[in-house]
């Protein structure tokens, strides 16, 4: 993970960065492009809300809250 | 654009004991002298107050660094009287190790990167006939394999993960040597894709399959409570969570912007696979800020409309200056299979503690 290294955090400020995110604070709900379009071969599900809600889950359950 | 910590790969040597196809680095007789390295000393720390670092982290790079020990000994002596934080890590394919080495290396807290190819090695990573490809009674290794069985036990004093390069010829292998790493007690296998434009259309779609495949293997293994990670899926999580979280990072990798090469002569490069081809040398007026802006990810045209813009790094800094300054195509392609399953490996694993914990450990580590 050495290409994170400059931007640290700890596990209790990651839960609070991910309820701003999961209100849109980060760049979730941006459009997804046509794939056709952009001459990619294939169709990507690539999902971030369910994504951060997997890893909120993740952190709930190791901290047992 | 601020950074800690400075990246120093120092060329120890171009030699290596192996001739592994896929290497970008000459296999020649030139090595590193601590003459070469005392005199360009003042030019890293003169780097490291122009790129406005404090810390620094230097890998032994090669060729084989082992096949220049001493040095790696000078080295780590200077620069350990260094008053800032000093993180030094040897980039290694571990086949010289010895009992003698490995005690230096514990005792010197100088931690080790494993580059290990998995089941395939012995046709990927063939070894050159030399003395250090002998064992103890002047026998020669019958491959890598054989040799490493040798070593294993000293080799994983060091360190129970390994760097694996993917390419076109090996990623149907991924499922296999997944399997082959486990057996061998391995608990992180950094898989690691060519982020070089070599991926042909057919490559694509067939790798596209392997990562799914590799995906579920991931996911049986982990419900059937054996630990092991694996590097694209890891890094691809730990990427998102942050981009996601913070917003795009500002850099794509510290090639020229917060780190440097310096080759076996004491030239400087932005990394190895410059030097490689002696492109962007370093002089003395390097300008950090203005090539930080110019291999900053969001500044690529092509990355503005991407909708995995926040989670991705653009991959390699080399590859794309030689790709007109832009990201290569069959690399985002790549990325975005990557990503997808990363993704559907976290949705389908959020109630398996072995994967809550490795999450976890990826912030831990960073704490």
């Amino acid at each position: 993970m050495s290409c994170n290294e400059d931007t640290n955090i700890t596990i209790d400020e990651l839960e609070d960065m991910l309820q701003e995110a999961k209100k849109g604070r980060a760049k979730v709900d941006k459009q997804y492009v046509d794939y056709k379009d952009k001459g990619q071969l294939f169709e990507y599900k690539i999902d971030f809300n369910e994504f951060l809600e997997d890893i909120d889950y993740i952190l709930k359950a190791q901290n047992g809250k | 654009m601020s950074f800690k910590t400075f990246t120093l790969e120092v060329q120890t040597t171009q030699k290596c004991n192996l001739g592994c196809p896929y290497c970008y680095v000459a296999n020649r007789d030139i090595h590193m002298t601590p003459e070469i390295f005392d005199k360009s000393f003042e030019r890293i720390i003169q780097m490291m107050e122009s790129s406005k670092t404090s810390e620094l982290n230097l890998s032994f790079f090669g060729g084989e660094p082992l096949l220049n020990f001493e040095l790696i000994k000078h080295i780590t002596n200077r620069v350990r009287k260094l008053p800032i934080k000093t993180t030094l890590v040897l980039i290694s394919n571990m086949t010289m190790i010895t009992e003698e080495i490995s005690d230096w290396l514990l005792e010197n807290n100088v931690g080790v990167s494993w580059s290990f190819d998995g089941m395939g090695s012995d046709e990927s990573r063939p070894l050159l006939p030399m003395l250090e490809n002998q064992d103890k009674s002047g026998v020669p290794y019958k491959g890598i394999l054989d040799l490493y069985d040798d070593k294993k036990d000293l080799i994983l004093r060091h360190s129970d993960g390994c760097k694996v390069m993917i390419w076109s010829g090996n990623m149907h292998q991924m499922v296999d040597n997944l399997d082959f790493f486990i057996d061998w007690g391995i608990g992180h296998a950094d898989y690691s894709i060519v982020r070089d434009d070599v991926w042909s259309k057919d490559d694509l779609v067939a790798f596209r399959g392997h990562i799914i495949d590799l995906a579920d293997a991931y996911i049986d293994r982990l419900n059937k409570g054996i630990n092991i990670g694996i590097g694209l899926f890891a890094l691809a999580t730990a990427d998102s969570i942050i981009g996601l979280t913070q917003g795009k990072r500002n850099f794509g990798c510290f090639a020229g912007i917060n780190g440097a090469n310096m080759t076996p002569t004491g030239d400087f490069y932005p990394c190895a696979r410059f030097a490689s081809k002696s492109l962007m040398k370093m002089e003395e007026d390097y300008d950090f800020q203005y090539w930080a802006e110019q291999f900053k990810p969001i500044n690529y045209d092509k990355c503005k409309t991407c909708d995995i813009v926040d989670v991705c790094n653009a991959g390699c800094t080399f590859s794309q200056v030689r790709n007109d300054n832009k990201p290569v195509d069959s690399v985002c392609e790549l990325f975005h299979m990557i990503q997808e399953q990363a993704m559907r490996v976290t949705h389908e694993l959020r109630d398996n503690p072995i994967y809550q914990q490795q999450v976890l450990s990826y912030f831990k580590e960073n704490r």
